[in-house]
């Protein structure tokens, strides 16, 4: 574990030392309130907005199986003492799933465009 | 020893091109120079150190060129070619002065005044639309952070209300046909709104003085770069510019070859921009087979409408816009 | 596996120059495309000479920070990839470390597309989360599948599982599926639409200065950090004749590194939209079956 703390400390003085390092070579002060790149033309809002995610759909069947990993990380632990039934039960969970994953499929969820 | 002049000697140039209508020609030197000595194309302003303004001096232009300039972070110099001849040495000429450390710790930074980055006409467009956006609008009474306002809502096409804002694609944008500005209204990355407009200049004149190939490989070219595949891309612009020198090349065919045979570009292209009858994918092999398709610029609103940011782009440069659009 | 705490101070130049190298090579195919003379790494002088920009009224602290974070967590992502017999951390976890650090680039790069407040980086930094949703879960199951041949979550005993015949041989899937994962979560070629020259340089698009060099210098870390894990989990770790451990560990880890950057120019960029359908319908199940059949071999040992 120490060695996990001396590496992120490591990589946090790196890239600190970085920051520094351009802070005394570079050619000045930065430039504020620069307008966005709009390919030439001035902005007409800003840009951050409520986003219209169109595949947000998929996040759904993803957080299923991302559930899923949560028992799985676990069960390649165990699964050579418990034997066939784990195997069973884990691809039997998983089938479950991708019959879901077939459904949304179905449904047209993977094509947004 | 000055640290920051001794970097500024080795920083390699990268450099945005700016083509104005009716430039391309000059646009085929600046590119070959980028390629040829090891510097770099700029994607935007802000990795940028040289501007390079390329094609004769057209009315109204000058606004483009500024915004640009002004989003430039430094070290940064700008030069306008109007000439291929003069390609070569503008260029050169223009990188020295981006390394001049005294003259680039002279050029600081004043700060952007606040109004300027808003028009008065987008301001009244602005309000206009609060005016009919109903009740309760955020607009009229808040302070506006930098000047701009911010996002007002539509009708999506689910029927959702949801922000809409204004990306104007073109001119000053890298593999955009020059002088083209579609100005488009987005929800997300899906284009709700399109509107054509081309600027002012002569676009056509110069394509005569050229070989009907150099067209055909610096449209492919420009294609396989929005697409994302640089390295046939360069290959592409190589065979361009000894195109330009009046010489066939060798080696079109086998490139062309492997251009037709990449899947993944297939499975990209495929069902791009479909119209009548063809698509992205049929319009490049189409340049590859020697035949100079191209589609009317008046379509390409239709074509826009509903389609993602990404798969516009592959349209817009499917096209060949130039061929009929006449000015 | 030996644990030292100096290891650490250790690990972040191994992986810059890693990631130096790949660079280096990178741009000298570069060079050779445009038939121009290669000069590499010039760009990273020119990078530190820049003036930095904020445009207006941009998240500075979501900006700058994503970038931070993409660093910190690419580097941390090879705290248990031993290399050799040393490693920083040797964490019974090991193989969901890496997983849960590589995930940070979600954000990270999510959070610098969102926080430089200009419309193509908003676009792209979406695009990214897009392409997450995509290659994770075929990714998650190609590290499981190694975890599961190994009965271990523990990078070293994944290794040490491969004493005989390396997991490489007989989950060839597992490890097609972790390579192609890699460049993706990279947002590397050919999965780089999150930085797509269509977007005048994407979640890029606002950076100069020493602000683009971090996060150009976080992309290629986690890069490497990918390619550097594909070693212990399906070539053997450090095993090999003649030369001691941590150098085959290098010399894998640079032939996986060099294929990525090599394979990654001969293809156009994959639309995130249109790899959807193929990662879930193809390189999903593909997996599933491919952790199948590790299971049964498993169980039948």
């Amino acid at each position: 574990m120490t060695g996990i703390a001396t590496l992120l400390v490591a990589t946090t003085a790196l890239v600190a030392a970085l920051y520094g390092v351009a802070a005394l070579v570079r050619l000045g002060p930065a430039r504020i309130d620069v307008p966005p790149f709009l390919s030439g033309h001035a902005a007409q809002e800003h840009a951050v907005s409520r986003y219209h995610v169109r595949w947000y759909t998929i996040t759904m069947v993803f957080l299923a199986f991302d559930m899923e990993m949560v028992f799985m990380y676990p069960w390649t632990l165990v699964v050579a003492q418990i034997g066939m039934s784990a195997v069973v039960e884990m691809f039997l969970f998983l089938a479950v799933l991708f019959a879901g994953v077939w459904y949304a499929w179905r449904e047209g969820v993977f094509r947004w465009t | 020893m000055d640290l920051t002049a001794w970097l500024l000697r080795r920083t390699p140039p990268c450099v945005f091109v700016l083509t104005t209508p009716g430039g391309d020609l000059v646009r085929f030197a600046v590119e070959r120079v980028v390629r040829e000595r090891g510097w770099r194309a700029a994607d935007s302003p802000a990795e940028a150190n040289v501007l390079a303004v390329a094609g004769p001096r057209t009315p109204d232009f000058d606004q483009y060129v500024e915004r640009v300039w002004e989003s430039m972070p430094g070290p940064r110099a700008r030069t306008h070619i109007t000439e291929a001849s003069e390609a070569a040495n503008a260029l050169a000429e223009a990188a020295a002065r981006m390394r001049d450390v005294v003259r680039q710790k002279a050029d600081s930074p004043s700060p952007t005044p606040r109004r300027t980055a808003s028009s008065g006409s987008d301001m009244e467009h602005s309000a206009s639309c609060a005016d009919h956006s109903g009740h309760g609008h955020h607009m009229s009474d808040m302070e506006m952070p930098g000047g701009i306002p911010m996002a007002d809502r539509g009708e999506d096409r689910d029927g959702l209300r949801l922000d809409v804002l204004h990306v104007p694609l073109g001119p000053a944008l890298p593999h955009w046909p020059a002088g083209l500005v579609v100005h488009t209204t987005v929800q997300g990355d899906v284009i709700r709104a399109a509107r054509v407009e081309l600027l002012a200049g002569d676009r056509t004149s110069w394509r005569a003085a050229v070989p009907g190939l150099v067209h055909r490989l610096d449209h492919a070219a420009r294609l396989l770069a929005v697409a994302g595949w640089a390295d046939a891309a360069a290959t592409g612009r190589r065979l361009r510019d000894r195109a330009v020198d009046g010489a066939t090349p060798s080696g079109v065919d086998g490139w062309a070859r492997r251009v037709r045979r990449s899947r993944v570009l297939r499975w990209t292209l495929a069902g791009v921009g479909g119209h009548d009858g063809g698509d992205a994918l049929t319009r490049l092999h189409g340049w590859l087979a020697g035949h100079d398709a191209a589609v009317p610029v008046d379509v390409l609103p239709d074509l826009l409408v509903g389609t993602e940011l990404a798969a516009a782009r592959l349209t817009v440069a499917s096209l060949a816009e130039e061929v009929r659009a006449g000015g | 596996m030996v644990e030292t705490w100096w290891g650490g101070l250790l690990l972040p130049p191994v992986l810059v120059a890693f990631a130096v190298a790949g660079a280096a090579f990178d741009s000298v195919l570069t060079a050779r495309a445009a038939g121009a003379p290669a000069r590499p790494l010039r760009s990273v002088v020119g990078l530190l000479a820049q003036r930095r920009r904020r445009t207006a009224a941009a998240d500075a602290l979501l900006w700058r920070g994503g970038a931070i974070a993409l660093v910190v967590a690419a580097v941390l992502a090879s705290a248990a990839t031993p290399l050799g017999h040393h490693v920083v951390g040797d964490l019974s976890v090991g193989v969901v470390w890496f997983n849960a650090m590589e995930v940070v680039a979600w954000a990270a790069v999510w959070l610098v597309g969102w926080g430089s407040n200009s419309a193509f980086p908003l676009v792209s930094g979406y695009r990214f989360v897009a392409q997450g949703l995509a290659y994770e879960l075929p990714h998650m199951f190609a590290l499981i599948t190694a975890a599961l041949g190994a009965g271990s979550l523990r990078v070293g005993d994944v290794v040490a599982a491969q004493r005989d015949v390396w997991f490489v041989v007989w989950m060839p899937v597992a490890f097609l599926v972790y390579l192609v994962s890699v460049p993706a979560m990279a947002f590397f070629r050919p999965f780089d639409q999150a930085a797509g020259a269509d977007a005048g340089g994407g979640v890029l698009a606002e950076l100069s200065g020493v602000d683009r060099l971090v996060f150009i210098a976080g992309r290629w870390l986690l890069l490497v950090s990918g390619a550097a894990m594909a070693v212990p989990l399906f070539l053997g770790g450090g095993s090999g004749p003649l030369l001691p451990g941590w150098a085959w560990s290098v010399v894998k880890t640079a032939a996986v590194l060099a294929l990525l950057v090599w394979a990654g120019r001969r293809f156009p960029t994959i639309r995130v939209d249109r790899f959807q359908e193929v990662a879930w319908l193809v390189l999903l199940p593909a997996t599933l079956v491919q952790a199948l059949f590790v299971s049964l071999v498993v169980v039948a040992r």
